[in-house]
């Protein structure tokens, strides 16, 4: 093992991603020596074909920016107990191995937290079986570090139309993106339904920023690498700055093995070189940014007297807790053309539920989608369709141009996915995160998600009705729950006689779903 | 001595051994052996069938599964060969005939007792899990159907001028595979 590096740096940034890439800059722009490590390489749009099959997004032949399914192993706990989980499939959860990471191909756009965001347990409870809690900072703490990033990083949008809006000192840097011809029409419908669309805020240029140029407007976007530069990541915004500051240096294709703990200190780094050389640097202070598994890999690596089980291991609590990617949508059919051929899409969201207990519906921000390419759309059938044989060509061959989809990210099970009894097992030296979830979804949260509210009505604007399809869309998730009929099973335009409409709020531990009136009856005092 | 058009003669005679040979040893590595071939193609035209619009035989989907096969999940080979060995055996069995020679109708017959795993385990006498094997054809179909012809299947287009989706899409200029690269490289060795 080469002692290469000594005491040369005063601060090491494990992984170049959203969170690394910021602290690279921050402590090299304060004039400590840092050095930043990162798995993968500089992204490249000349890598990029474009491909449905080969991006970060639905990465059925291989993630364009990795990782690499033979280099990074998983293990996936089944029925049959832990199995190898291949990179390309979800479960693997895969985080782009790269400069930048999922900034360089993610959807971007930029969320504020909410206040009552930071005040979850205490507003509405403890759940059995959940890990709700209550944040240690409020929203005042983080506003100016929002605005920081919002300036620095680059956002197009404005907040104006949103009464749900937290609190902003500043506006967003960029003017909005136009809304496409699909979110033209479903915001007329959500207003005409007493509801509030606004633009999304986007981490894309909508005028040119940061002496990059303005978006183009590409179907192949979130997902991929932006062709003129005008996606917003930490490849091109900070960690150049954090370059340019002279004091930070980048190792890339750099793979840490383990933190080296000197008593309860952090005190340097191990990593393989892109020679697949174990090197050791150390510093003062240490940054670990590698996302959700790897960082607890890295920690489950890294043990010492004071920590047997792994860094900050002693509660049992590393690796647990885990928050998928899980969402929930709705997709609909019309009769007449609403989508144009322009992309990405996903323009317009409403956040009249975020913690507005508006007819009983409480659940996340809901936003319009990213556009559909050939195979997803394929996929997506109304019920009764037939899904081969005669006849399946004809939704996508029909309806390309006359499909719709909303989407929201649930944030109702924290337990969603987790490590659970995990513990990294060495496989070449740097073992594999073992991961055990469900993506179980209760049927009340389905019903949440922005179709079925509007089918329910009957009043969709524009989609006659026997040929109105909506159908909420998940991904591998049972159906659960015998009272509520979940509106995925609708016939054409018919309502089940026993329809009703449950309102979405949290879903217990178990798996059970709580209605919003009988929670409130529980927990009166709360509300 | 040979004159110049012997020569000529002789080369091309030489070159066009040289590609037929390449070309049989490039079939014989990355294709299925002929009776599995027909039978995947078979499957996949029951998954999409030609009816007003293109089907999978049209849009070259064996192809691509080829491509998944060989060259993407090599894991796969296996199950592939046990589960079409176990499908023309089955249907020879209950049919009387291999699948890719049975009737459109009786074809249909068989897939959907594939799909609900409804083959009697003496007559399927496979490890590999029925409906589990026509799911990978199901998916597979649909994905060189809909796919990018880069991956083999999706030929001519079709699935794409069906929905009347325009591509490829030109922004700016097209990109190829490497071809930035190649450009680099060639002027890095300066023959541009």
């Amino acid at each position: 093992m080469n002692i290469s590096d000594g005491k040369k740096f005063d601060a090491i940034v494990i992984g170049a991603g959203a969170g690394g890439g910021i602290a690279a800059k921050e402590l090299s722009c304060a004039g400590l020596k840092t050095l930043l490590i990162e798995r993968g390489d500089w992204p490249d749009y000349e890598d990029s074909t474009n491909d449905e099959f080969i991006n970060q997004r639905s990465h059925i032949i291989r993630a364009l920016h990795g990782p690499d399914r033979r280099k990074s192993p998983r293990a996936m706990h089944t029925k049959d107990g832990w199995k190898p989980v291949p990179a390309h499939i979800q479960d693997y959860s895969v985080v782009a191995a790269c400069v930048g990471s999922g900034t360089v191909t993610y959807g971007a756009m930029a969320w504020r937290f909410m206040p009552q965001d930071f005040r979850l347990k205490s507003t509405y409870g403890e759940f059995a079986g959940s890990s709700i809690a209550d944040w240690p900072i409020s929203y005042d703490d983080l506003e100016p570090f929002y605005e920081k990033a919002e300036w620095e990083i680059g956002v197009s949008g404005n907040q104006r139309d949103n009464p749900f809006a937290p609190p902003r000192k500043k506006d967003f840097p960029m003017p909005p993106f136009e809304h496409n011809d699909e979110d033209v029409f479903l915001m007329k419908t959500c207003r005409r339904l007493g509801l509030h669309p606004y633009p999304i805020p986007m981490l894309r240029n909508s005028v040119p920023y940061n002496g990059r140029s303005a978006c183009i407007r590409n179907r192949t976007c979130c997902g991929y690498v932006c062709p003129v530069d005008a996606k917003n990541g930490t490849q091109n915004t900070v960690i150049p700055k954090a370059l340019k500051s002279g004091n930070c240096t980048i190792r890339t294709n750099c793979t840490a093995s383990e933190i080296v703990m000197q008593g309860g200190r952090a005190k340097g780094v191990r990593y393989f070189d892109s020679d697949k050389i174990l090197q050791y640097a150390e510093a003062d202070i240490i940054v670990a940014s590698m996302g959700a598994c790897e960082t607890a890999r890295l920690f489950w690596n890294s043990k010492s007297g004071r920590f047997p089980d792994g860094i900050g291991n002693q509660n049992d609590q590393l690796g647990r807790h885990l928050q998928s990617h899980a969402y929930t949508g709705a997709y609909g059919l019309f009769d007449e053309d609403i989508v144009s051929l322009k992309g990405p899409g996903a323009t317009f969201a409403i956040s009249d539920f975020n913690h507005n207990p508006r007819e009983n519906i409480i659940g996340g921000v809901l936003c319009s989608e990213f556009y559909r390419l050939p195979y997803a759309l394929s996929q997506l059938r109304p019920p009764n369709s037939p899904r081969w044989g005669g006849g399946t060509q004809k939704i996508p061959a029909r309806k390309h141009a006359q499909n719709s989809a909303t989407t929201r990210p649930h944030t109702g099970n924290p337990n969603a996915r987790r490590t659970r009894n995990s513990r990294a097992y060495r496989t070449r030296l740097l073992g594999a995160a073992r991961l055990s979830y469900s993506w179980t979804v209760s049927p009340s949260r389905l019903e949440a998600s922005g179709f079925s509210l509007v089918e329910s009505r009957n009043d969709f604007e524009g989609s006659r009705r026997k040929n109105h399809l909506a159908y909420p869309w998940q991904r591998k998730s049972p159906r659960q729950g015998s009272r509520t009929t979940s509106s995925r099973n609708l016939p054409h335009g018919r309502r089940p006689k026993n329809f009703r409409h449950r309102p979405f709020l949290q879903s217990l531990g178990n798996g059970k779903s709580v209605c919003c009136r009988r929670f409130a009856a529980r927990h009166q005092r709360r509300f | 001595m040979p004159t110049r058009r012997d020569f000529v003669k002789d080369t091309a005679l030489i070159s066009a051994g040289v590609a037929v040979a390449g070309c049989v040893n490039t079939v014989a590595k990355n294709r299925f052996p002929p009776d599995e071939r027909e039978c995947v193609i078979a499957m996949c035209e029951q998954i999409i069938p030609r009816d007003e619009f293109a089907g999978a035989t049209d849009a070259g989907v064996v192809n691509y599964v080829e491509n998944w096969v060989f060259k993407y999940f090599p894991e796969m080979r296996k199950i592939y060969a046990e589960g079409t060995q176990a499908v023309m055996r089955s249907s020879a069995q209950i049919y009387g005939a291999k699948f890719q020679n049975l009737t459109f109708v009786k074809q249909r017959e068989f897939m959907e007792l594939l799909e609900s795993g409804a083959i009697s385990k003496s007559t399927w006498d496979s490890d590999v899990n029925q409906s589990g094997f026509f799911n990978e054809i199901r998916v597979r179909s649909m994905q060189g159907f809909y796919g990018s012809p880069r991956h083999g299947g999706n030929k001519n287009l079709v699935s794409y001028s069906m929905m009347g989706w325009d591509t490829p899409l030109v922004i700016g200029q097209n990109r190829y595979n490497g071809a930035l690269k190649r450009r680099e490289s060639d002027a890095t060795k300066g023959s541009i």
